[in-house]
């Protein structure tokens, strides 16, 4: 306001000025004309007449205030669409690359900015934390979850946190059967949570309410999520209050939750009351700091109320940690997101400096040709700053133009992420073009503007005019430094290229071996299903031995399958952090390593997956509930628990998180390690020790079934209708092929190896569209010097080598460029790669080749028409 | 026609700071000066120079200031700054220069 004041002030002050430097002439002027009149009334009539119009000149001096910058910019501009107009080719080869450039670049960001920029959609969500559990001796144990008590003396005792919830996703709690609703009983997935869980994250539901801690001393009560509300229940605005059955139980609906409501898993179906029994399997605990409270002072809090809970046992050995809630979505989705994402971010930034590059490049050449032009408008008077902003306005019409285009091709980009979703995002992300994202569009358009704009236009307005225009307009400037520019800028897109294929080649390596790689199993043709067997039917190991008797035999008979088995856990889900002990070989509780996993299957799995028996006899219908109880170990174990001796025969017994302790078990088989999945380390199988019991002495209530069939299309129904057969509540799951299982865990070093490739390979084109375009420049430019040096006698390798020279020295010093970030950088990525070293000759020598071919052609385009150049035309031209 | 009109600007330009190389003068003095130096090429109102005038003091070549004249009478007075003076060195090199790049244009193409 005061601003606008002065600006106001200053501008009547210049008026006032005016207007008296004016009457100033006109009194001079007046005092002369008195010579030639002698009426001095006559006089000033005649000194008003010879200065013209007063509301004119007025005009004019305001304009050259005030419109000059506008008037200006709106002729660069219009000066700017005839010139790009008048040189098609060049203006279309600048607005694709940089549409290429800004297009990726802004897809990646809408991306990362929805997985790990934006704040999660709850209230006050800096100040919400996620409280895990880390062995204190044993770092197997990570981020798992912590004892209920925990969750219970934090939210009665701590001072640092405003509320404290409980959810959690561990072992069974997440799965529950809805039955009676007309068709077959269906697994779904219902997380187990506090009634403090909503008015922590400060979100409200769509329809009804959430828990209460009344809802604890009721019957079972559920809040559904949006997505399940609408698919199972048609959205019926009358649900609150209607009752649904859940395991068995009558549950209360006491609300839906908003469409755009989420928390991990992203898949919930719905929310139950978390009850103490439930959480005994350990809960995730998140809660609110207080303001002002860091995350430190919440930490030693946390260690401290964990440490009087647990004085001693198992969980003594496992320490809360405090985390940023943000961070830990993230890491929910996927160990690699945030890696993946930055990395992605940061190739499509290299890629969108070699659009720049190359830009800058194209541009500087045509400015060459254009020198004459620039160095009239110089001598005509164009002052050297409106000659800059001349190529600058070009620069912004093309970088407009371009962000357009990459707008539209990013737009397209995230449709197709949308439909495919190649990848598991962080919960509740929404990755799409909005505000942000256009902001950041706009931003980038402005910097590479300047990026590419701001070279050329330092050397449109500098230099000596006389030189430029005695040379005529024939290549001054590319003879001299910025030639030397248009070589650094050729040397640094190999280099940046050559970073890129590196990594691009490193993960699409990696990926291929991930795939590849030998799992211990082979998953040919089997498929993979699930069933729960609901607690109050089954609560007997008797009722659920029967009933997986019957199911396997039934399974047998199906038509097209050709072995079944059951089992516990199916590839490439195994492993566990239990303890086990051996009979005969003392130990201290506390210091075992908690990194045994314990699966029960039937006789038949280890030939139907063909994982080889090592040692000793499967398992065989002789095992069974009251025969001797007996196991099975993988290599894994026996290499690590027997050291050498013979597990045959051996007894060993597990112990559980609440310390209990399983029967002796004798050791009667080893069998080769089936490789699986890790969960703090995605780029890795895992070869832990696991034992395995016979299924019929260890009866759980939820099983994985595996079976082998030729039938690619083996319907679901068929599956269905063999289990509804046994019963009717018994949900199945399935089936889905074994291998897309494992599919599933490559999705992101798939997706990294072709979001890498795709940059990599647009690296490439880019730089080599930029060296040919600048290579045909330098010959267009010199035809009539070619045509003399062929006319005086040059060779054809002469003329060869002269294209060859302008740009095989900045090839070869981009490439050495290449190979030092490559072992500069070599750590970067180690961690997301699989089974490959980062600088490794397999890689660098292939890549090395590709960009020298990529180059020799780019290269030896201009070269041949260099070569073609007729000296008699040539030197006609002038 | 914007390009005439360019090129008119220049050439004023180049009148003005010459004429103010001899010293600070007020609007009336240089064009009294402008037209007694270039005889009837420039029959240009009074008036249009007061654009020019502002023009050249936008970009840093003259600066003004209130000042008397001999007869007493109040009035602005422009002088050249350094930038000015540069300016009109380089100004007169390039004037020449275009004068001899128009000679070449318009010579018979062989």
């Amino acid at each position: 306001m005061v601003k606008r004041f002065l600006w106001w002030w200053r501008r009547k002050q210049e008026a006032l000025d005016l207007e008296e430097e004016l009457k100033a002439h006109v009194a001079i002027e007046t005092r002369e004309q008195l010579q030639s009149h002698a009426d001095s009334e006559e006089a000033h009539r005649a000194a008003r007449k010879a200065l013209g119009s007063m509301t004119r000149i007025t005009e004019e001096v305001h304009d050259v205030w005030r419109f000059v910058w506008f008037d200006d910019f709106v002729r660069d501009f219009r000066f700017g669409v005839r010139t790009l107009r008048r040189n098609p080719g060049f203006t279309l080869v600048a607005i694709v690359t940089l549409a290429i450039g800004i297009g990726s670049t802004v897809a990646v960001f809408s991306v990362l900015d929805a997985a790990l920029l934006r704040p999660l959609p709850y209230k006050d969500p800096d100040r919400l934390v996620a409280i895990w559990g880390h062995g204190i001796r044993d770092s197997n144990l990570s981020k798992i979850f912590l004892d209920y008590e925990d969750f219970e003396s934090f939210s009665a005792r701590a001072n640092t946190f405003d509320s404290v919830a409980a959810a959690t996703w561990a072992g069974p709690a997440a799965n529950h059967v809805l039955s009676g609703r007309g068709t077959s009983a269906r697994q779904i997935i219902g997380i187990p949570v506090s009634a403090s869980f909503f008015p922590l994250l400060g979100v409200s539901p769509a329809l009804g309410r959430t828990f209460t801690a009344d809802d604890e001393r009721r019957g079972c009560s559920v809040v559904l999520s949006h997505r399940f509300w609408s698919s199972t229940f048609g959205a019926d605005g009358n649900i609150v209050g209607q009752t649904v059955t859940l395991d068995q139980k009558a549950c209360t609906v006491l609300g839906v939750m908003p469409a755009k409501f989420a928390f991990f898993p992203a898949k919930t179906d719905a929310w139950l009351l978390l009850e103490p029994e439930v959480g005994k399997f350990g809960v995730g605990i998140f809660a609110r700091l207080r303001p002002g409270v860091t995350p430190s002072q919440a930490q030693t809090e946390a260690t401290r109320l964990h440490r009087e809970q647990h004085p001693a046992g198992l969980w003594h050995d496992i320490a809360p940690e405090v985390y940023d809630l943000h961070g830990e979505f993230a890491f929910l989705a996927s160990r690699t997101l945030r890696t993946t994402l930055i990395l992605m971010f940061a190739a499509v930034l290299l890629v969108l400096l070699i659009a720049c590059l190359n830009v800058a490049n194209l541009f500087l050449a045509r400015l060459s040709d254009r020198e004459r032009e620039l160095a009239v408008r110089a001598a005509v008077g164009s002052g050297q700053s409106r000659l800059a902003r001349q190529v600058l306005t070009e620069a912004m019409l093309l970088s407009l133009v371009g962000t357009i285009g990459g707008v539209a091709l990013a737009w397209a980009a995230i449709r197709y992420f949308q439909i495919t979703s190649p990848i598991e995002l962080t919960a509740g992300a929404d990755v799409a073009i909005n505000f942000r994202v256009l902001l950041f569009a706009a931003a980038l358009s402005s910097v590479t503007t300047l990026v590419f704009g701001w070279l050329p236009s330092v050397r449109a307005s500098r230099g000596d005019v006389i030189t430029r225009l005695r040379a005529g307009g024939r290549g001054s400037l590319a003879n001299n430094s910025s030639a030397g520019m248009t070589k650094i800028g050729i040397a640094a897109q190999i280099t940046l290229s050559f970073v890129l294929l590196i990594g691009a080649t490193l993960l699409l390596n990696s990926a291929l071996r991930m795939g590849n790689a030998d799992l211990g199993f082979d998953p040919t043709s089997l498929y993979a299903s699930s069933v729960s067997l609901p607690a109050s039917r089954y609560a007997t190991n008797e009722q659920r031995r029967r009933f997986y008797e019957s199911l396997e035999e039934r399974l047998r008979g199906l038509q097209g399958v050709a072995g079944v088995a059951l089992a516990s856990k199916l590839p490439p889900d195994a492993g566990g952090n239990q303890e086990i002990e051996v009979k005969g070989q003392p130990s201290e509780p506390g210091n075992r390593p908690h990194d045994v996993g314990a699966d029960a299957v039937t006789p038949g799995f280890f030939s139907l997956l063909q994982v080889p028996l090592i040692k000793g006899r499967q398992f065989d219908s002789r095992d069974r509930s009251n025969s001797e109880l007996v196991t099975i170990v993988n290599e894994a174990l026996a290499s690590e628990y027997f050291r050498g001796s013979d597990p045959i025969g051996q007894q060993i017994r597990l112990a559980d998180a609440q310390g209990n302790q399983s029967p002796w078990l004798a050791v009667v088989g080893v069998v080769g390690n089936i490789k699986h999945s890790e969960l703090m380390n995605e780029m890795r199988w895992a070869e832990t020790p696991i034992l395995y019991r016979p299924l019929l002495q260890e009866p759980r209530p939820a099983i994985g079934i595996v079976f082998k069939t030729s039938i690619a299309a083996f319907g679901n129904r068929a599956l269905e209708h063999a289990v509804n057969a046994l019963d009717v509540e018994v949900p199945v799951d399935g089936p889905e092929p074994l291998s897309g299982r494992i599919a599933k865990l490559l999705a992101y070093p798939n997706f990294r190896a072709v979001v890498l490739g795709f940059f990599a390979t647009c690296a490439l084109l880019l730089s080599a569209v930029g060296l040919y375009g600048v290579l045909m420049q330098v010959v267009a430019r010199r035809t009539a010097e070619f045509g003399v040096r062929r006319a005086i006698g040059a060779q054809t390798t002469d003329v060869i080598l002269l294209v060859l020279r302008q740009a095989g020295l900045p090839v070869l010093v981009g490439l050495f460029g290449g190979l030092v970030c490559t072992f500069a950088f070599r750590r970067v990525i180690s961690n997301l790669l699989f089974g490959i070293e980062a600088a490794n000759l397999m890689v660098l020598g292939p890549v090395t080749l590709t960009l020298l071919a990529v180059a020799a052609v780019a290269i030896a385009l201009p070269a041949l028409r260099a070569v073609r150049i007729d000296p008699i035309i040539a030197l006609r031209q002038d | 026609m914007a390009n005439k009109l360019d090129m008119l600007h220049g050439t004023l330009d180049l009148l003005i700071l010459r004429t103010l190389q001899w010293g600070p003068q007020h609007g009336h003095g240089i064009g009294q000066s402008i037209r007694a130096s270039s005889g009837a090429l420039l029959q240009v109102e009074h008036g249009s120079l007061y654009p020019a005038l502002h023009r050249l003091r936008r970009e840093g070549w003259i600066e003004s200031e209130w000042g008397v004249t001999d007869n007493n009478q109040r009035a602005k007075f422009y002088r050249l700054t350094s930038s000015g003076k540069k300016q009109l060195l380089s100004e007169e090199s390039n004037w020449k220069l275009f004068v001899k790049a128009m000679a070449r244009t318009a010579r018979p193409q062989e």
